[in-house]
Order: C-alpha cells, then sequence, then structure tokens
C-alpha cells in the first residue's frame, strides 16, 4: 500500500455549499497554477488519498458501492497521474 | 470556476508570494474572517428545526492588509507573476488606503496599506495587528490573520464607511458580542486611533463630538451622498495641514486610472482636462446648493 499526502504548494478549496460527498475539487499549485478541477470520483479519490488513507482504492471501492477490484486499477492509475502532475505525493513510510 | 474558490486561491496565492519574498501580509475580510463572526441564519424554511448555519460571506475580491514598508516589494513581485495593477492607491478611495491588482484567472485584490478609520501611524499599527495574528487555513494554506478582537474592529469600520449601520457584520462582531469582547474591541481601537470610526460604527459618535474625524465618520456612516461634504470632512480629518492640502487636491482631481477602466483604455488628454472640469463643475454646484441650504436654514431659524 501507497500512502500519500498534499504536496506544500497544492491549494485545494470544495465550493461552498457542496454536499459531504463532494461532486467538484478544485486544486490549484502555488503561486501561478493554473487551477484544476477533479469531478465526482476523481474528486474523491484525491480527498480520501490527501486524508493519508493508506488504501485508496478499497476506501472509493466503498464511497461508489462497488467491488474493490473492480475499481482498483482505475484508482491506482489515476492516483500515479496525480503525482505525476504534482497534485499529490506519495508519503514517506511511517 | 466559482467565484468563493478563486478569491480563496488568491489568498493563498499571495501568502506563498509574500513568503518567498519576506513580506509580512494579514489576510482580512472573506474567507479569512473567524467562523464565530459569521452571520447566522435559520434552516431550510421547508423543514421547521432545521439547524441554523452560518453563511460564508460573500465577497468580490479578496484583501490583504500589508506591512507599509512591504507594499512596493509586494506590488513589484505580484506584477512578475502576472498581477496588473487596475486601480493604484490615488485612484482608489478618498483614503487612498488600497490598491486594486487583477490577474488573468484569479479573484482580484485589494492590497491595502492601512485600514480606513485606523488613524494610528500605518506602520505601528500594523505590526501591533501583526503580533497579535493567528493562522487559518485557506485553501488548505496556512494564512496569518489578526486577532479575532482585531476582526471584529475591522468589519465594524467596513461596514460603517459604507453606511450600513445595519450590517450582519457590525451586528455579528458588536451588537452579539460579549461586555468583555466589546471592551477589547474598544481597547484596540484606542490603541490604534480607531475611537471616532468605531463610534461612528457602534451608535456612540455623539460622544466624539468636535473630534478629529468625527464630521468624516458622521458623514460617511450616515451614508452622506454629497462629495462636498465627504471632501470637506476628509480634508478636516486630516491630522496636518500638508496632509489636509494634499487630501484636498487628490479628491477633487479626476483619476486616470478609474477613467482607464471605463473608457477600457488611457484616457486622452483631453479627455482627462475634461474631466477635471466636470469634477470642479461638480464642486462648484455642490457647494453653491450647500451654501444656499444653508443660509434657508439660518434664516428659518431665525
Amino acid at each position: 500500500m501507497t500512502a500519500y499526502r498534499i504536496p506544500n504548494r497544492v491549494a485545494h478549496v470544495v465550493p461552498d455549499g457542496e454536499p459531504d460527498l463532494p461532486e467538484a475539487l478544485f486544486l490549484m499549485q502555488l503561486p501561478d497554477g493554473p487551477p484544476q478541477v477533479l469531478h465526482g470520483p476523481a474528486a474523491w479519490i484525491w480527498l480520501v488519498a490527501a486524508d493519508g488513507e493508506p488504501d485508496v482504492a478499497d476506501a472509493v471501492a466503498h464511497l461508489a458501492g462497488r467491488p474493490r477490484q473492480e475499481v482498483a486499477a482505475d484508482v491506482e492509475q489515476f492516483l500515479a497521474d496525480l503525482v505525476s502532475r504534482g497534485l499529490l505525493e506519495e508519503a514517506p513510510p511511517s | 470556476m466559482p467565484w468563493s474558490v478563486g478569491i480563496r486561491f488568491t489568498h493563498a496565492s499571495l501568502q506563498v508570494l509574500a513568503e518567498d519574498h519576506g513580506i509580512d501580509l494579514l489576510h482580512i475580510k472573506g474567507p479569512a474572517v473567524d467562523e464565530s463572526l459569521l452571520e447566522v441564519v435559520p434552516g431550510d424554511t421547508p423543514h421547521p428545526g432545521t439547524p441554523a448555519k452560518r453563511v460564508a460571506r460573500q465577497s468580490i475580491d479578496a484583501d490583504v492588509l500589508v506591512r507599509p514598508h512591504h507594499v512596493e516589494r509586494l506590488l513589484e513581485v505580484m506584477h512578475r507573476h502576472g498581477w496588473t495593477t487596475q486601480y493604484r492607491f490615488e485612484d482608489g478611495s478618498a483614503f487612498e488606503h488600497a490598491a486594486t491588482l487583477v490577474h488573468p484567472f484569479l479573484a482580484p485584490v485589494d492590497v491595502h496599506r492601512r485600514f480606513p478609520g485606523m488613524d494610528a501611524h500605518p506602520a505601528p499599527a500594523f505590526e501591533r495587528l501583526w503580533q497579535e495574528r493567528h493562522l487559518v487555513p485557506i485553501a488548505g494554506f496556512d494564512c496569518p490573520v489578526p486577532s479575532v478582537t482585531a476582526q471584529r474592529l475591522v468589519l465594524v469600520l467596513h461596514a460603517t464607511r459604507a453606511g450600513e449601520l445595519e450590517h450582519p457584520d457590525i451586528q455579528c462582531s458588536w451588537t452579539l458580542a460579549t461586555d468583555d469582547e466589546r471592551a477589547a474591541v474598544r481597547r484596540l481601537a484606542e490603541a490604534l486611533g480607531a475611537q471616532v470610526a468605531l463610534a461612528a460604527g457602534t451608535g456612540r459618535l455623539g460622544d466624539h463630538a468636535g473630534a478629529r474625524g468625527y464630521e468624516l465618520w458622521r458623514a460617511l456612516s450616515t451614508g452622506e451622498q454629497s462629495r462636498v461634504r465627504i471632501w470637506l470632512a476628509r480634508v478636516q480629518a486630516e491630522p496636518t495641514v500638508f496632509g489636509a492640502l494634499r487630501t484636498a487636491v487628490r479628491l477633487i482631481v479626476p483619476k486616470p486610472g478609474r477613467m482607464r477602466t471605463t473608457l477600457g483604455r488611457r484616457p486622452t488628454a483631453r479627455e482627462v482636462a475634461a474631466a477635471y472640469a466636470q469634477r470642479a463643475r461638480w464642486g462648484y454646484r455642490e457647494v453653491a446648493r450647500l451654501v444656499r441650504a444653508s443660509r434657508d436654514t439660518s434664516r428659518g431659524g431665525r
């Protein structure tokens, strides 16, 4: 399992009025951006990973009401994409 | 991108620029306001009994207060990071307290070099606020904000300057405050030279009749519309003759920055000259009207 964390210079905002499970999440690398938006499950994956959850795929599968094996590959690929874009980083082993 | 998101990103972006360049700034108003000072509204009306909730302040821009000696450095750094000055300090309000900068995708920001109503010298006033700062996350990034007491004062002064004495900010920051909280705000106002402005916003302006700034804050807090009355009050509020002269000149000259925004281009010399003439006519007409009104009042009183 890989744990993730928010890079030092990534700002993040869930817009006012969003439900507990938000539909949108805005991210921006500081100070120059540009802002980016993640919708639906993409936002959930970032939020769960940023919270330090060690098994992101399992947590997202739970949120989506799907079996873990059904979502795991896509989640892992998306996490790798977020890391490559500098929007998440791998946390050092504790 | 929702406006409220852009405002938060602006705060966070400016904080990073400040940290990278040794600039001290405090985030004020908008998302920097302590939750305890937000307006409380009842729950959804179709569902009686729904818990009341605090409502985020609606802003049109971000606001920061900068250590006066760091203002030029901040503006220079911002210009290198895509920000453009829309209104210089001289183009802004009668107080010349803030410059407005805009960015291609972030929300605009008002960079304050002082806060209207605080008459203490801007540098020690900022230092007092800075010493009592704490950090709050905005867009997930720690930003220094004034103490809650100072936030109460800022919100009251801001609403008062706009003549909005029934504004929820005054309700939440003053009317609903405890005696101890109000006493703390009064002490801070005294330290910052803001007694008159605070009194104007809290129904005690009469205690300061004759004090410097009394006429100005009476005019502002009552929503005075006459430009001449506000000019005169602003001039009278200046602590020195030089300041009064400079303010008088500044207030009656047209502001090229504002004209450029209105016109969508740089004003020509002829347009600036015409604006000077128009301002002079406005001033003359209003002065004449005030004189007539004053004369009629005094005759009627005989």
